[in-house]
């Protein structure tokens, strides 16, 4: 009995808590300095990022007095609004705002807050915003200059350059702290695991692990994949194909410093069937069928010349001023 | 696999044959040798017997100072002239193995009397060394496969511009005889795990000696030798062959490649030889349990094999782990932690970035280097597989692992070029002798001889048609099927003479450049003009300059400056120390005065940069700014940010667009001091910058802390005064800064009137000057 | 007119008959009647063998230096009026000849000429504006001043405390008339030598006060000093009357004080000054400077780090006319490499010899031993010797460490073991086997 009654009191006390609390944000239109700060820290304590709409972004960022300066990002996150990059975008920048909160450089002079279109759409007319996301930096003197609206489009959206953007504008260093992400331990440990569980269900007839042609097939495969550049592919992700002057698609790089991913493929292709030329015409020595012999012989021979002189032209096309060429130009 | 056999017993069976194959053995080896040597000689024909790019300067400068002071001056060497002020211990810091051995080549020819010239012995060091290494690679693939793809590898290593590239004459650096050491050192681990015996692993340990005194890629063998044990481990190959090899090659190796002071204790600290110590327990183990085996029943051995192998692995990995955790072995060094995480060069270390050819690399430049042999290698993978024994188990494991590291460095294309040449040299044996398969001996006969022809015509282009011809006609008298046969024989032979082909064009244009002299063909006629820049500059630094004189200029041109002028530099190419490398591109990168600061606290006497724009020289200081900038705003984030010198569209560009920041840098100004006036043609606008096609955008501005000391003929090397604080004599005030207000005065003095003005002085007129004197005194 | 030319002519005799152990000096003048109004300071001078040319400081046959030799080591500018100089000297080419080491005197007045105040302004002070004078109407002379208030008595205490330039303080007050100099106090090189009381002003006398004064109180320097970072030494006074024998020769009384001084202390600080601006005093030089390892005579090739290292620099002063010992007690010696690793006071070990010995720090590197002695009055003495610090020798590291003992016994026990191993392998027969093999046999 006397337990429910502490309850139910303290029930009444937080909901009295909290009432007043949305009181205080309701009334404090032309509230001073020292209110509006003790106001975001307070929000700020509940979540890393503010969610401000119309009336509060103007409160808070646009009206004097102000000794902070605030991180604004102008999303679209509803689905209808169909922004592929708002998602991610607003990811890093959580992760952002995480990593400052919780970091020691912590200080009531610099806030991160967000808007969505669909709450505060009058603050994107008002800013003449057409695009999202944009990040904007509202610096606590002084009226925002060019270099307060992040370049998306040179530095990306990622956490650590959006991180170096704010230390350019605000003298304050955040070192980004990303939830580890286990993803690829697991995956390998599944994999381990898989195979393991494989080996162990087939463990009575092992052979197959004897099995030369596959692994063979495997190492061949790799060497491959390597041969055709696509490390590089992997490491500076060029476009798949490109469009060329003309409109048409142009699926080659013109120059010799760079690929694309489509090209790789092709030579790729190009370099396993001469491989398989070669591979038959040695083996065509090794029929007891002279006939099949034969056969192997000239189309392995017609796929080597054939494959290896359309790879010497690709090569060519690339290579500026290369003087030879097989068969094709 | 059988026929092999057969094929390799044959010589011996037969002695005439044998001695005819050996001198065919011999002759293609000389072949080779001879191909190969006169290849890489095309920088020496067309400019002149001279010492190529970067670090080849420095290894000649210690070199010469060995060969002048004595082995031990040399290993106790500090060079004060380098990083001034810090100093570089040299002894201690590099690999000696190359200086050591042309210092013997050169002691062993003057005992002999014959007088040359040790820079003459390093400019032709590396073509030698490609012959040794063309031998050793038909050793090696002797061991792995037989005579036949022995030679086809020979004459394929010998040609390969993926090998010429860092093996042309003059270009002296430790590739050109650490390949050789690479290549002998397999050859003799494959001998000894074949035979067993203690001499040949001690010889292959005392040949990992050379390489690791030669060049820092040991850690590859020291690496892939353990990856070749423990894999024939796995497929439950063990061997007391194995077993005695290893053993004994790992313990003499650890011991020797401690002896050279730049590795020290590195083998038993960092993660790098962690591998080979792992594999080491794990091969005991495994021995121990071997000899369970004598003592237990199969069935309950193989069960405790397993998991013993697998446990004593796990207890291995975790105690290595364990141990970088407590900070005992130091964790994988950046270099080659970069080979892993790929992109994590990028983010984290900039002066390993900045460096081009620690990019990935793309098809074309496989392609490029190793031309048909890049799709036909993996034939030879793919028969080395099928046909497995103990030794192919490691040529597989070194094309793989060799291929891998080949996508993620392009310099590392260096270490996969002779597996590459292996195994498509048993591919192309193989082939051959499928087609060329009367009785064995011609088969040789047929390699050689159409490899032959192939060497030579990289001489004469001309006349590709005599040797199909020859061996057509050759195998017109063939039996049954022969119209196949020979058409093959050509179209490979055809295919193999543009291989060669390719190889001599490749290395003639795109790697016989000193890049110290620049050579370029005008449209008009082909006539060729030589840019002599550097050497000149180099020459006049050394000429007119003090010999203490301490020159700052970005680290790519530190060792030239330290070998051809001989003076004292801040930074140079062995980027040891980032933060003082940081602190000359953070003097290049801001303004004039606050790098007149960095200036003086280092002493700087001169400045020295080099600058394209008049000759479209596309590799010049302006273009590598970017890279000062990083890595100074890496170790000074609050004085440099690379953002500054972009645009607000965030380009690099040096027009009156360009960046404030950028267009007044010290780097900027140097670059482009007197430039605004000068017209390169008639039409074109005055200050126009023909490598960054762009009109600059700070024409006419002047330097206060510097004077312009010498510009080269093209303008290419430009080297300025850094004035000294006593030049700064008075603390003059400038009118602007006067609290009184100057009153212009016009002189009234002329050529003839060298008379002056007194103030208020009773009348003074012309020509009556007594009378005025007498009335004054 | 003919006076003068006799009077050049007889000067260049002597000079070029005399040039070695007479200090060429010429004296520029706007007047000639300055040179009997000054006769006691030029006196002085030639007293103490400087070789006087007087001239006109408009004369059409000025030259300073001929082929490139100059042809005065010092130059007196007693010509306050002047506009422009005649002949080849002009404002440029006197800071030349300041920039090459010449010392300079120039007395301004209340009316100073251009070229005056161009020459001022390159030297780093300014000459306040035409006809302003230093006005104090607290201490002006009673006796002289024609009621302007602008002769004015300068307490000594108002002197530069630095013994060298200025001479002793307890002397007679000073009287001063003419204009005040202006320099900013944050440039070290300058040096106020006499700066006016705090009741001092400098402006235009006979006009209403209309904007704030340049100089104020103690603002408003009388004498200043430069010594360019060459050494060369250039003293400006604002007033040529300072140095005249009425001002050396008057009595002072100064106003509301009845104390009467028959005579100025001027000339003490007139001599004084002309001392050090012509560099016979105040002198000091590096005679010698040595550096070795403890216990040896002759400088390395090169140090080693840790090495005990002995630095010895020998400083000498200029004591009139001759180098004498200088003695001192606060001379630092700095062992840079980038930043000072070592910064010890220097011991006198008398003979003018200073020696500091110090243990070389545990960084290898090319170090500079740096002397910087740069005192009020003294010339800037700066030394620097550049040595190499080398790391340990491969032969310099101790051959047997202690904590390795317990490796060097494994490895022989080891070879023993192995040694008796093999022995017993090769040379012990088992019985057992031998049993059996008989058997074999029978």
């Amino acid at each position: 009995m006397k337990l429910l009654y502490s309850l139910v009191l303290a029930v009444t006390a937080f909901l009295v808590l909290t009432g007043d609390a949305d009181g205080q944000k309701r009334q404090s239109g032309g509230s001073t300095l020292g209110d509006k700060v003790q106001q975001l820290v307070d929000w700020n304590a509940k979540k890393p990022i503010l969610r401000f709409n119309g009336h509060k972004f103007k409160e808070y960022v646009k009206s004097a007095p102000r000794n902070y300066s605030v991180i604004v990002m102008f999303t679209a996150l509803q689905p209808a609004r169909q922004c592929v990059i708002c998602r991610p975008a607003s990811d890093e920048y959580t992760i952002l705002a995480n990593s400052y909160r919780y970091s020691s450089s912590y200080t009531n002079r610099l806030f991160f807050a967000m808007v969505d279109f669909d709450e505060g759409s009058d603050v994107f007319q008002s800013l003449r915003l057409n695009t999202a996301p944009v990040f904007m930096h509202f610096p606590a003197k002084g009226k925002a200059k060019s270099g307060d609206t992040m370049d998306i489009q040179r530095v990306g959206i990622s956490a650590e350059a959006i991180a170096k953007w704010v230390q350019e504008r605000t003298d304050i260093q955040i070192r980004i702290f990303r939830p580890p992400n286990y993803s690829g331990t697991v995956a390998v440990i599944m994999l381990v695991a898989f195979v393991g569980g494989f080996l162990y269900l087939k463990r009575n007839n092992l052979e197959f692990l004897q099995n030369k042609q596959l692994w063979g097939l495997l190492a061949v495969l790799f060497t491959f994949a390597m041969v055709s550049g696509q490390m590089w592919n992997h490491i500076r992700s060029p476009p798949f194909v490109h469009k060329a002057q003309n409109g048409g698609i142009s699926y080659f790089h013109g120059s010799s410093q760079g690929q694309l991913v489509f090209e790789t493929y092709i030579v790729m292709v190009l370099n396993g069937l001469v491989v398989v030329g070669m591979i038959l015409l040695t083996e065509s020595g090794s029929q007891s069928d002279m006939r099949k012999g034969k056969l192997m012989a000239i189309v392995g021979l017609v796929f080597v010349v054939v494959f290896f002189s359309l790879l010497l032209s690709a090569f060519r096309a690339k290579a500026h001023g290369y003087p030879y060429s097989f068969l094709f130009k | 696999m059988t026929e092999t056999l057969i094929k390799s017993k044959n010589p011996n069976r037969v002695t005439s044959h044998a001695g005819i194959s050996s001198l065919i053995v011999f002759s293609v080896l000389l072949m080779c040798w001879i191909a190969g040597f006169a290849s890489r000689l095309f920088a020496v024909i067309r400019f002149e017997s001279i010492i190529h790019e970067f670090d080849p300067w420095f290894n000649y400068r210690a070199t010469a100072y060995m060969v002048q002071h004595g082995f031990y001056k040399f290993l106790n060497w500090f060079d004060e002239r380098a990083w001034y002020p810090l100093g570089r211990i040299v002894g201690g810091t590099v690999y000696p193995g190359l200086m050591i051995t042309s210092g013997g080549i050169h002691w062993l020819l003057h005992l002999l009397h014959i007088p040359v010239h040790i820079r003459d012995i390093c400019v032709f060091l590396a073509p030698i060394f490609s012959g040794l290494t063309a031998i050793s690679t038909y050793l090696l693939t002797k061991e792995l496969w037989n005579t036949g793809a022995g030679l086809f590898a020979a004459s394929f290593i010998a040609i390969v511009p993926g090998y010429i590239s860092r093996s042309v004459a003059g270009s002296y650096d430790n590739e050109g005889i650490a390949i050789f050491a690479l290549q002998f050192t397999y050859y003799l681990w494959v001998k000894s795990v074949k035979t067993g015996s203690i001499f040949w692993a001690a010889s292959a340990a005392l040949s990992y000696f050379y390489m690791v005194s030669a060049w820092g890629g040991y850690v590859f063998i020291i690496n892939l030798i353990p990856l070749h044990v423990f894999v024939l481990l796995i497929m439950n190959r063990y061997s007391h062959r194995l077993f005695t090899s290893y053993t004994t090659f790992y313990i003499l190796g650890l011991i020797c490649s401690m002896q050279i002071p730049f590795v020290g204790f590195q083998p038993i600290r960092t993660s790098e030889h962690m591998a080979a110590s792992g594999v080491f327990a794990l091969l005991v183990a495994v021995g121990a349990l071997k000899h369970l085996q004598t003592v237990l029943t199969k069935q309950e051995f193989k069960r405790l094999f397993i998991f013993g192998g697998l446990a004593a692995a796990a207890v291995v990995f975790l105690t290595v782990v364990g141990l970088t955790m407590a900070g005992v072995i130091a964790p994988w060094s950046g270099r080659f932690y970069s080979l892993w995480d790929t992109g994590y060069a990028k983010i984290h270390i900039p002066i390993i970035a900045s460096v081009s050819e620690h990019q990935p690399t793309t098809w074309f430049s496989f392609f490029f280097d190793l031309h048909i042999l890049v799709c036909t290698f993996p034939v030879g993978l793919w028969y080395a597989i099928k046909k497995i024994n103990d030794e192919r188990v490691f040529v597989v494991l070194y094309a793989i692992s060799a291929v891998y590291f080949a996508g993620v460095m392009v310099r590392l294309m260096l270490t996969l070029t002779p597996v590459v040449c292996i195994l498509a040299g048993v591919g192309f044996s193989g082939l051959l002798e499928v087609f060329l398969k009367e009785d064995q001996q011609p088969v040789n006969k047929e390699e050689t001889e159409n490899e032959e022809p192939t060497e030579k015509k990289l001489y004469d282009k001309a006349g590709k048609i005599k040797p199909r011809k020859h061996d057509s006609n050759k195998s017109e008298n063939k039996g049954l099927g022969s119209n196949v046969k020979s058409m093959v024989v050509i179209a490979i032979m055809m295919i193999l003479m543009m291989f060669a082909v390719h190889c001599t064009w490749v290395t003639s244009n795109a790697y016989s450049s000193p890049s110290i002299v620049l050579a370029f063909y005008n449209q008009g006629d082909g006539t060729r003009n030589i840019l002599d820049d550097f050497r000149e500059a180099y020459y006049w630094l050394s000429q007119n300059t003090n010999d203490d004189a301490r020159v700052m200029s970005w680290w790519d041109y530190g060792y030239q400056i330290a070998g051809m002028a001989n003076r004292t530099t801040l930074v140079d190419n062995n980027t040891w120390n980032n933060s003082h490398i940081a602190l000359v591109g953070k003097a290049m990168s801001s303004p004039e005065e606050k790098a007149y600061e960095i200036m003086t606290s280092l002493d700087v006497d001169y400045v020295l940069v080099i600058f394209g724009g008049v000759i479209g020289y596309s590799g010049d200081d302006i273009n590598k700014f970017l890279w000062m900038v990083r890595i100074a705003e890496g170790e000074h984030p609050k004085d440099i940010r690379e953002s500054d010198f972009f645009t607000e569209r965030g380009e690099f560009r040096v027009d009156n667009e360009g960046a404030p920041a950028l267009l007044n840098c010290l780097m900027y100004k140097l670059s482009y001091y007197r430039f605004g006036d000068l017209k390169l043609d008639y039409r074109g606008p005055a200050g126009y910058d023909r490598t960054r096609n762009a009109v600059i955008g700070n024409k006419d501005f002047d330097l206060t802390y510097l004077e312009e000391a010498y510009t080269s003929e093209h303008w290419l090397v430009r080297i300025y005064r850094v004035k000294k604080p006593h030049e700064f004599n008075r603390p003059a005030l400038k009118t602007d800064e006067r609290v009184v207000s100057a009153s212009e005065y016009i002189t009234k003095k002329t050529s003839k009137r060298r008379k002056g003005v007194i103030k208020n002085r009773p009348t003074v007129i012309k020509g009556k000057r007594t009378a005025t004197k007498e009335k004054t005194n | 007119m003919k006076f003068i030319v006799i009077l050049a002519f007889v000067s260049l005799l002597m000079c070029s008959a005399n040039a070695e152990e007479k200090k060429e000096t010429l004296v520029l003048l706007d007047n000639l009647a300055t040179r009997e109004t000054h006769s006691i300071f030029f006196k002085n001078l030639q007293d103490r063998d400087f070789k006087l040319t007087f001239k006109l400081a408009d004369d059409a046959g000025l030259v300073l230096s001929k082929y490139g030799e100059y042809l005065y080591q010092n130059l007196i500018v007693f010509a306050p009026s002047v506009e422009e100089f005649g002949g080849s000297i002009s404002v440029e080419s006197i800071t030349e000849f300041i920039d090459n080491g010449g010392n300079v005197l120039v007395a301004g007045s209340s009316t100073s000429g251009d070229a005056i105040r161009e020459l001022a302004s390159e030297c780093g002070f300014e000459i306040d504006e035409e006809n302003a004078a230093v006005i104090d109407h607290l201490n002006f002379d009673a006796l002289l001043d024609k009621g302007d208030h602008t002769t004015i008595v300068a307490s000594p205490k108002n002197l530069i405390d630095s013994e060298i330039i200025v001479g002793g303080k307890n002397i007679k007050p000073l009287l001063y008339r003419g204009t005040g100099i202006i320099a900013d106090r944050e440039n070290p090189l300058i040096l106020p030598l006499l700066t006016a009381d705090s009741t001092a002003y400098s402006y235009v006398p006979d006009s209403p006060i209309k904007e704030y004064p340049h100089a104020v109180g103690k603002g408003t320097i009388l004498i200043a000093a430069l010594q360019a970072r060459n050494n060369a030494r250039i003293v400006f006074s604002g007033s040529l009357y300072f140095f005249s024998d009425e001002a050396i020769m008057s009595i002072v009384k100064k106003v509301n004080d009845n104390t009467v001084h028959d005579q100025s202390g001027n000339i003490n600080v007139i001599n004084s000054i002309s001392r050090w601006v012509f560099g016979e005093n105040g002198q000091i030089r590096v005679a010698s400077v040595k550096h070795h390892k403890e216990g040896e005579k002759e400088p390395p090739a090169s140090y080693t780090i840790l090495e005990p290292v002995v630095y010895t620099i020998e400083i000498e002063q200029l004591i009139d006319g001759k180098w004498k010992p200088f003695v001192a007690n606060d001379v630092q010696l700095e062992f840079v490499r980038i930043d000072p690793f070592v910064r010890v006071t220097l011991k006198s070990i008398g003979g003018g010899k200073y020696q500091a010995k110090f243990k070389i720090p545990d960084v290898y590197g090319v170090y500079q031993f740096k002397v910087d002695y740069d005192r009020v009055g003294l010339n800037h003495l700066y030394s620097t010797t550049q040595v190499s610090v080398r790391p340990l020798t491969h032969t310099q590291y101790e051959r047997f460490i202690p904590s390795a003992y317990p490796y060097y016994a494994s490895a022989f026990s080891m070879m023993f073991g192995v040694f008796v191993f093999s022995f017993v392998f090769l040379y012990f027969k088992d019985k057992p086997e031998k049993a059996e093999v008989e058997k074999k046999t029978n």
